[in-house]
């Protein structure tokens, strides 16, 4: 009996629903943690990143945002 | 963090290089396009020369552009902002120069191996099996100096623009490994260990993610640290910019099947390929809509900057494609716009207009930072920027509507029942105007590459003698961060803020996400037997049919012919019966192409006695007088290697084709006899004597054998069928 058999009787028909599945609710958790309040912060700051080695950017950049 | 304040310079001298060659490539990408566009409506261009023959030529074009052009401007791209964004000068210059060194080569390879016919035949993966090994090795040099660098970074947090580098290091590393897996029968020749159906499979996993991977995070990653930077505004939303990292991640690896629409492939691959490809709009666009919010406040500034331009119309671009990109996936127009100039229009609007633009934006805010001067002239880049723009629409236009028409006839019924244009030719010719268009519109983009290049260069030259060094400062990092994960991190619910100052971890999950999407197919597709019926009558190639189908792969015919007739009522009408998965099971690797721009040749077998091929081959025009394919003339004067074939046949076994002990040590002679017999067939039919022992002969033997074995019964077939102890199944509709 080859791996091709025992793989095609356990019906593996519904694997890529699965995924689906799981990965939706990845997508679900990212998408919680990511807006949650208490990190608004730390992406205000990261936000700024490529500009930090910019003289003044900070200033001149525009800070009162939706985040 | 520590007190401790450390001192550092960039390396920009890498950069430098990168962006130098990048335009260098470009050039001689997009000349290469231009050529065999104009092949295409000109075919006395293709010189009766073998190394320039559109077949040969297609395959760098496609490779110069991508590994070529916008290979170099990822590098110079991720070397000058990690740098940046993590407050350290790369990890090792060394490993810096052997990655430049090391890709040129590969590039250099690739131009020379390609126009002399060694090709795997798979799009965007021709590279024989040495430069692909070479491909690994430089890909692993490129990963230690960026992972190197990542570990001693002097900033905590890894900005956006970073995880989609990380992904594009570790998907491609992925893709490339897997989708090349191959035995090797000779220096420079190889075959998939993959076959038909499920070679398929890996292909368009591949080819789809390599637009994902190559030409689409790392741009992304580039779009997030060079337009903030160009704006001078931060990005829009950072929260947005996190979703649209994980969910291109997380759905871009199952959406390849889409290419593989009505074939051979299992219609649950192709349903779930459609459905990742239509939820793909969503993370595209909010990844299009943060980039052009991200300029909120700063439109003014687009009139009067060009590199502001490039980024705005890049970033238009990019939409527009990732909108295309979910309608063409949906089954009912996919069943229209394959095989046509759509799917051509559709990857040049995203390659010229998202790719080529980004690049551009890239190259002139580059400039003066790395060549520390002025740029030469602002006024020649805002004309590139325009004749740019005027040919992508020229391109496209005429091309969506060479695809529009292409598709329309293919499918056209006139008031009787029959093929309103059932002569293929009509179809091609139709074009012709259109392809003229594209020529105009192509050429005006390599006229802007042209003064892109005049400017970098001029701009070169008014560089000094010695380039400063600024020196830097930032405090070093210290290791108590990651005890303070460790401690409860998942607990206060921040755990995705934590990965993203943990590289390593971060990498890990980003690795999961591809790896495991793609089991989630993969899996189900290789070891499901009911995914590929099988049929008796179908029975390996003989040594000399084997021969010819290497000689097929070595001329490209596959860039310009499908083997893959879909169960459509127009195709079967005009081509024969439609294709099915078990005829495919001794294809390593599978040719069922993706462009018609000849007809499908999966029933050409015993279409025409042998002669009209010698002929075709010979003048395509002396057979069918509008053609706009090449002669081979030279496939009648070259002889065929029979060394070479019985390596090739040895080969086949070694993968599991069934050929008999005698008929791999008789490889030869079997293939001579064949041949014999074909050229005694020809000279009976009025043709030439001499071909017996020529590469032409063993191109039509692969021909005449083309879609004929489920017209034999079993016994009637001869040979060994592989699959011989399986119950015949009538294969069904995929």
């Amino acid at each position: 009996m080859s791996l091709t058999d025992v793989m095609s009787g356990f019906g593996l028909q519904i694997f890529a629903e699965a995924g689906l599945v799981l990965f939706g609710a990845a997508f679900f958790a990212i998408a919680v943690t990511t807006f949650l309040r208490r990190n608004r912060e730390h992406f205000e700051r990261a936000r700024f990143l490529p500009l930090e080695d910019e003289p003044g950017a900070r200033l001149t950049g525009e800070r009162a945002t939706h985040e | 963090m520590s007190d401790r304040v450390e001192r550092f310079v960039y390396d920009d001298q890498i950069v430098r290089m990168f962006l130098l060659v990048t335009v260098l490539w470009g050039l001689v990408g997009m000349a290469v396009g231009l050529l065999i566009a104009l092949q295409l409506v000109l075919p006395a261009l293709n010189f009766q020369t073998s190394w320039l023959s559109f077949g040969r030529l297609r395959p760098l074009h496609t490779n110069a552009v991508i590994f070529a052009f916008a290979g170099n401007a990822i590098f110079a791209g991720v070397y000058y902002s990690s740098q940046r964004l993590l407050k350290a000068r790369m990890w090792s210059d060394a490993l810096g120069r052997l990655h430049f060194w090391g890709w040129q080569a590969i590039i250099v390879a690739a131009a020379v191996t390609l126009p002399l016919g060694y090709s795997q035949s798979k799009e965007y993966a021709e590279l024989e099996w040495p430069i692909d090994i070479a491909i690994a090795v430089i890909w692993v040099v490129f990963a230690a100096n960026f992972f190197g660098t990542l570990a001693r970074r002097r900033e905590r947090h890894l900005y956006v623009a970073l995880w989609f580098y990380i992904a594009t290091l570790v998907a491609i590393a992925v893709l490339h490994i897997f989708n090349n897996l191959v035995v090797v029968a000779g220096p420079m020749k190889s075959y998939s260990i993959y076959a038909g159906v499920q070679d398929a499979f890996m292909q368009w996993w591949y080819g789809h993610n390599a637009v994902a991977f190559f030409l689409t995070t790392p741009f992304l990653g580039m779009m997030y640290y060079f337009l903030p930077k160009a704006a001078e505004r931060p990005v829009y939303s950072y929260r947005l910019s996190i979703l649209h990292f994980w969910t291109l991640v997380f759905i871009y690896i199952w959406a390849g099947p889409h290419h593989l629409h009505y074939t051979a492939l299992p219609a649950w691959a192709s349903t779930l390929g459609m459905l990742f490809s239509v939820m793909l709009w969503m993370p595209s666009w909010g990844g299009m809509i943060n980039g052009l919010l991200t300029l909120r406040g700063a439109w003014s500034k687009v009139t009067d900057d060009p590199v502001l331009k490039f980024f705005v119309v890049a970033v238009t671009f990019y939409g527009m494609s990732t909108f295309e990109g979910p309608l063409m996936s949906i089954k009912s127009v996919n069943a229209l716009s394959h095989y046509t100039d759509w799917t051509i229009a559709h990857v040049h609007a995203g390659a010229l207009g998202w790719v080529g633009f980004m690049i551009f934006g890239m190259i002139y805010w580059l400039l003066p930072r790395l060549f520390q001067t002025e740029l030469w002239s602002k006024k020649l880049a805002e004309l590139h920027f325009w004749i740019g723009t005027i040919g992508i629409l020229l391109y496209i236009v005429a091309i969506y509507a060479a695809g529009l028409t292409q598709g329309l006839m293919f499918r056209a019924f006139d008031e009787s029942g029959r093929l309103a244009y059932p002569d293929f030719v009509e179809t091609t010719v139709r074009l012709i105007p259109m392809y003229w268009v594209r020529v105009l519109g192509g050429g005006l983009y390599i006229a802007g590459m042209a003064l892109c290049a005049w400017n970098v260069v001029m701009t070169w030259r008014r560089a000094p003698a010695t380039y400063a060094e600024p020196v830097h400062e930032a405090p070093a990092l210290t290791r108590e961060y990651r005890a303070e994960v460790m401690a409860g991190g998942f607990k206060r619910a921040a755990w995705h803020r934590r990965w993203e100052g943990m590289p390593l971890t971060f990498s890990i999950w980003v690795v999961v996400a591809v790896v495991s999407a793609s089991l989630f197919e993969i899996i189900p597709m290789f070891l499901i037997r009911s995914n590929v019926p099988t049929i008796a009558a179908v029975k390996p190639y003989t040594p000399l049919e084997l021969a010819g189908r290497d000689v097929y792969i070595s001329e490209g015919c596959n860039n310009c012919h499908s083997q893959m007739i879909r169960p459509i009522r127009s195709e079967t009408v005009r081509y024969g019966e439609y294709s099915k998965p078990g005829e495919f099971v001794y294809d390593h690797p599978f040719l069922w192409g993706s462009r018609r721009i000849g007809p499908d040749l999966q029933r050409i077998g015993g279409k025409y006695p042998n002669l009209w091929h010698v002929l075709h081959m010979e003048d395509p025009r002396s057979t069918t007088p509008q053609s706009i394919m090449p002669p081979y003339p030279w496939l009648a004067k070259r002889p065929l290697d029979f060394a070479a074939v019985e390596r090739g046949v040895a080969a086949q076994v070694t993968l599991g084709v069934p050929y008999t002990p005698q008929q791999v040590k008789g490889a030869a002679q079997l293939a001579r006899e064949q041949g014999r017999q074909i050229a005694q067939a020809i000279v009976a039919q009025g043709g030439p004597t001499g071909l017996e022992e020529t590469r032409l002969v063993a191109l039509i033997a692969y021909l005449q054998r083309l879609g004929t074995d489920i017209r034999k019964s079993p016994d009637a077939a001869g040979g060994n069928g592989r699959r011989a102890e399986g119950v015949p199944q009538p294969a069904g509709r995929p």
